[in-house]
This record gives C-alpha cells, sequence and structure tokens, in this order.
C-alpha cells in the first residue's frame, strides 16, 4: 500500500479502522500516527463511525405503528378543511348562440359550422366558450370574465371515459385567461374552471 | 434537497400531511430505540413512541425552537419512557402514595436505563443513518452491508451484489467511507 508522502492514505486509515489492518511496532504507520495529530484523528473519527454502525441494533418501529402515527396527523388536520378553502359553483348558461332565430337572410347551416358560442354565470365570473367542431373533433376554447388571476381547465368525459387519449384533457390559462382545450371526440363532457379559490363546474356539454 | 425540521414543522402548521409524514419517517427509528433501549418490550416501546408524537401533534405551535426538535423529541421520548417504567414498577410494588420512593425510582431509571452515554450513542447513530441516506445507491449499499449486517458477508457475495469484481470492493469502501465522513461532518460528528 502506498502512502502519500506526508500522510497515511486513507484506504489505509480505513483498513486500520476496520481492524483489517494492525500498524505493528517498527511499521511506518505507527511511527507517523505517533507524530501526526491529523492522520490520528482522521483514524479515530473513522473508528468511531465505524463502531457506530456495527453497534446499531435499532429497529423500524412496527408498520401499524407508524401507520397510526401518521394518521394521528389526519385526525387533527382533516382534509376536509383543505377542501373547504375551495368553494365549488356551479355555472348557470345564460346565453346560447345555437338557440338565436337564424338571421334574414343566413341559412342554419351555416350557423353550425361556426364556433357556438355559451356564456355561463358564475357568481361574480362569467365563462364564455367557444365550441368548434373539425376533423379531429371537437375544440373547445373560451376566456373567463371577471377578476381572475390565472386556473386552469379540465374536461372529462361524462360516461366515465376520458376525453382526449384515456386521461382527460386539460389546458392552463394564459395571461389573459384565455384557453384553448386539445380537440375531444363526440359525446357528453363536464367541464371544471380552477380559478382562484374557486372551482366552477360547468354542467353537462353535450358535443355533438 | 431534503427539508430541514424547522421546514417540516412549518408544513405541519399549515397541515402538511406529507412534512408530518416526513418528520415520523426521519425520527421513528432513534424514538422507537429510546423506549427500547430503556428496556420496555415492544407494546409499550410503541405506547411510548406513539405517545412522543402525539405530543408533538399537540405542541406544534409551541414548538419556538423548531431547528431544536430532535433534542426535545429525545428528552421527551426519554421521560416518557421512564414515567412508564415507574407507573408499573410502582403499580407492582404497591406503594403508589410513597413520593420519595417513585423519586428515586424515576431517578434510578433515569440515569441506569438511559444513561448519556447510550443516549449520545443513540443519536449519533440517528446521524449516522441521515448521512448514510444521503449518499448515491451503490455506497448505501455497500457500507450498509458491511457495518450492518449482523454475520459477516463474503467479498465474492458482496461483489455480485453490486454487480462489480471483488477487487474494486476496498477502493470503493474507502471512497464511500470518506464521502460519509464528509456528509457526518457537515451534519457536526
Amino acid at each position: 500500500m502506498r502512502m502519500t508522502p506526508n500522510h497515511i492514505s486513507f484506504e489505509r486509515l480505513a483498513e486500520m479502522a476496520e481492524g483489517r489492518f494492525t500498524a505493528a511496532a517498527g511499521q511506518p504507520e505507527t511511527a507517523h500516527l505517533a507524530d501526526c495529530r491529523r492522520c490520528a484523528d482522521e483514524l479515530a473519527r473513522l473508528e468511531r463511525t465505524i463502531q457506530l454502525m456495527r453497534a446499531d441494533t435499532s429497529t423500524d418501529a412496527p408498520r401499524d405503528v407508524l401507520s397510526q402515527t401518521v394518521q394521528m396527523f389526519r385526525a387533527r388536520f382533516p382534509r376536509r378543511e383543505a377542501a373547504s378553502l375551495v368553494k365549488r359553483v356551479m355555472a348557470a348558461l345564460t346565453f346560447d348562440s345555437a338557440q338565436l332565430a337564424p338571421a334574414f337572410g343566413v341559412r342554419s347551416g351555416a350557423q353550425t359550422a361556426e364556433a357556438r358560442q355559451l356564456l355561463f354565470s358564475a357568481g361574480e365570473t362569467d365563462v364564455d366558450l367557444r365550441l368548434a367542431s373539425g376533423d379531429s373533433g371537437w375544440t373547445i376554447s373560451g376566456q373567463i370574465l371577471g377578476e381572475c388571476e390565472g386556473g386552469r381547465v379540465e374536461i372529462e368525459s361524462v360516461a366515465g371515459g376520458a376525453a382526449a387519449g384515456g386521461e382527460g384533457a386539460r389546458a392552463d390559462l394564459n395571461e389573459l385567461c384565455e384557453f384553448t382545450l386539445p380537440p375531444v371526440p363526440s359525446g357528453s363532457y363536464k367541464l371544471r374552471l380552477h380559478i382562484n379559490d374557486m372551482e366552477v363546474e360547468v354542467p353537462e356539454l353535450q358535443l355533438r | 434537497m431534503e427539508r430541514s425540521d424547522a421546514e417540516l414543522i412549518e408544513g405541519c402548521r399549515r397541515g402538511e400531511e406529507a412534512a408530518w409524514e416526513a418528520l415520523v419517517a426521519r425520527y421513528q427509528r432513534l424514538i422507537y430505540a429510546i423506549p427500547r433501549r430503556a428496556g420496555l418490550d415492544e407494546d409499550r416501546a410503541a405506547e411510548v413512541f406513539q405517545d412522543v408524537f402525539a405530543t408533538l401533534l399537540e405542541s406544534l405551535s409551541n414548538i419556538s425552537q423548531p431547528e431544536r426538535l430532535q433534542a426535545w423529541l429525545v428528552t421527551t421520548a426519554k421521560r416518557k419512557s421512564w414515567r412508564l417504567i415507574r407507573r408499573e414498577s410502582s403499580t407492582r410494588s404497591f406503594s403508589t402514595d410513597d413520593e420519595t420512593q417513585e423519586t428515586e425510582m424515576s431517578n434510578l431509571a433515569d440515569s441506569a436505563l438511559l444513561p448519556d452515554e447510550a443516549m449520545r450513542q443513540l443519536e449519533e447513530q440517528h446521524l449516522v443513518r441521515l448521512s448514510l441516506a444521503e449518499l448515491d445507491e451503490r455506497c448505501r449499499t455497500l457500507l450498509t452491508i458491511l457495518f450492518y449486517s449482523t454475520d459477516p458477508v463474503p467479498y465474492s457475495e458482496i461483489a455480485a451484489r453490486l454487480g462489480t469484481s471483488e477487487g474494486s470492493i476496498g477502493p470503493t469502501r474507502a471512497r464511500c467511507l470518506r464521502k460519509l465522513q464528509t456528509v457526518l461532518q457537515q451534519k457536526g460528528l
């Protein structure tokens, strides 16, 4: 084993601390340790660490005890407290462009090809939705009207199956509180908007 | 990056269950070891353990020095252990009214069953385990096999488990021990 010019190598010190190598009288390590405080301290620290690990007979607390201890917290801070901070509001439909009688001279067919506009009201917040069908399915876009500091929108198939790729679709609101969801196939959907401390639910949307 | 005790306490105060779970995970072994070291059986040790964490939960808003949480937990576990020992001993000796005897017994339990040196060793072992957990997986595995196994594990088996040669175990062991020493030094040991 090579030693550094002035000190015993860490590897050798580790062997000594583990008891794999004992420096006998007359060996260079013995003489060095007697004179070098740094190496002697390093050896003592290593010996202490190894002794602590070898003497550690502690065990984990039983799993059921740990589980009960974690549950104590739920009893003290019930989850519903956090949930209650979010206000859930059901949005009411106030306007639907599909309900309008076709204007004079405008064919009804032309209107359905354009985006359908829906306006929902939820307290002091209004939601402007645009539904447009295309080759890849229905695209829902919209904007939050009223106080809004960002948030996100989620859509979920009412039939229980998730929309758009099997896991539901979601989109974040941009700085103008607008959003565009990835296209979804025809069907019935529920839309949830998470804005401020409020969750606004838009009841069943029929995309056909 | 591991959250400090103070950050976890703050998280608990805000109702974060994950912060509580992290605190329990961090200290469970140390706190369970204290009543066991005092000679209590598994059921009694579990009683002390839950009592300590229940007290912590109730005291969350009153802990003024969250950075000294470990000392608080250790002292609480120690007191609850010898109180339980005292209570059971008193019941057995039919002398619950004898205040002097109770005091003597508690002092005896405190100093004889949980001497300062044993407590210091438990806390240092806790620190070593925490430091070990911060090392990379290879070092963690190697040092655990080498120093926490009850029976010596042959080098051939260690090499197989690490997917390395027997010859590289020595240098790897030294490298891992050096890393462990560095972390321990940062933690004040």
